[in-house]
């Protein structure tokens, strides 16, 4: 008579090497991987260039206080009536603006320039 | 659970993006809403107006130390206009700045920006979170 070996049992492969793995990976990405949502807005940076046209209309010039306060050329501006303003002395919206930083900080900059991109003019120029 | 932890890893490999960390801590401004910025350059300039650009950081807020980081940023445009036509397409600048500096600051930066060949400039921004 033979006597053959026990049949042996099929042995899984051991799993635990790759989910180690798996899990260094996982933590790998969550520290390395950022969720800042980015964007920017455009401006106009002043300087002198060939291609620069006549200024159109009348000036207009944006002074940026403390805490955002604007007054337009000079002259204080009600809250909300900016845009009115603006129109009266613009022949088309695509004229530019100046705008002029007068104690402003960058968060008061960028909420005018979305206030006034949002209100359809393009063109901004900033200026000291 | 080894499902939901490829899941995870997926997850993180796709809406994730990797980023090399920036030389200055910068909280950009907040915006209800925008564009991603369009430059293959990004000037920094932090909350006490030092700037940085591409691992040059200004030791210091003078002249010479504007100068310094400036003229690296000219030599890089100038390097980026011998392969790419810049008079057909212009190369955008970003520029991230600090939501508390001073906004005069930026506003003096610009011209020197414009005399290097920078007409176009995007102010970088955070999008706010919707409420």
């Amino acid at each position: 008579m033979f006597h053959f070996a026990p049949p042996q049992r099929f042995r899984r492969p051991d799993l635990t090497p790759m989910i180690d793995v798996v899990f260094l990976l996982l933590i790998f990405f969550m520290l390395v991987s950022s969720f800042d949502r980015d964007t920017a807005l455009s401006i106009q940076a002043a300087g002198r260039t060939p291609e620069t046209p006549d200024w159109p209309g009348p000036p207009r010039v944006i002074d940026i206080g403390e805490d955002g306060a604007v007054t337009l050329n000079g002259g204080k501006v009600a809250p909300g009536h900016l845009a009115h303003m603006l129109l009266d002395l613009m022949e088309s919206s695509a004229d530019p603006i100046i705008l002029r930083p007068r104690g402003a900080d960058m968060q008061d900059l960028l909420t005018l320039i979305e206030d006034l991109g949002a209100a359809g003019f393009g063109r901004l120029i900033v200026m000291n | 659970m080894i499902n939901v932890v490829f899941l995870l890893v997926i997850f993180f490999l796709l809406a994730g993006r990797m980023q090399p960390a920036d030389p200055l801590t910068i909280t950009p401004p907040e915006v209800a809403a925008g564009v991603p910025g369009q430059g293959q350059f990004t000037l920094m300039v932090g909350a006490s107006g030092q700037l940085a650009f591409d691992g040059i950081v200004a030791s210091g807020t003078d002249a010479p130390d504007d100068m310094r980081v400036l003229d690296a940023l000219r030599d890089a445009r100038a390097v980026w206009c011998a392969q790419v036509d810049c008079d057909l397409a212009p190369p955008g600048l970003i520029l991230r700045a600090d939501r508390s500096l001073s906004a005069e600051r930026v506003a003096r930066l610009l011209p020197e920006l414009a005399a290097r060949g920078f007409a176009r400039i995007d102010l970088g921004a955070t999008a706010k979170d919707a409420e």
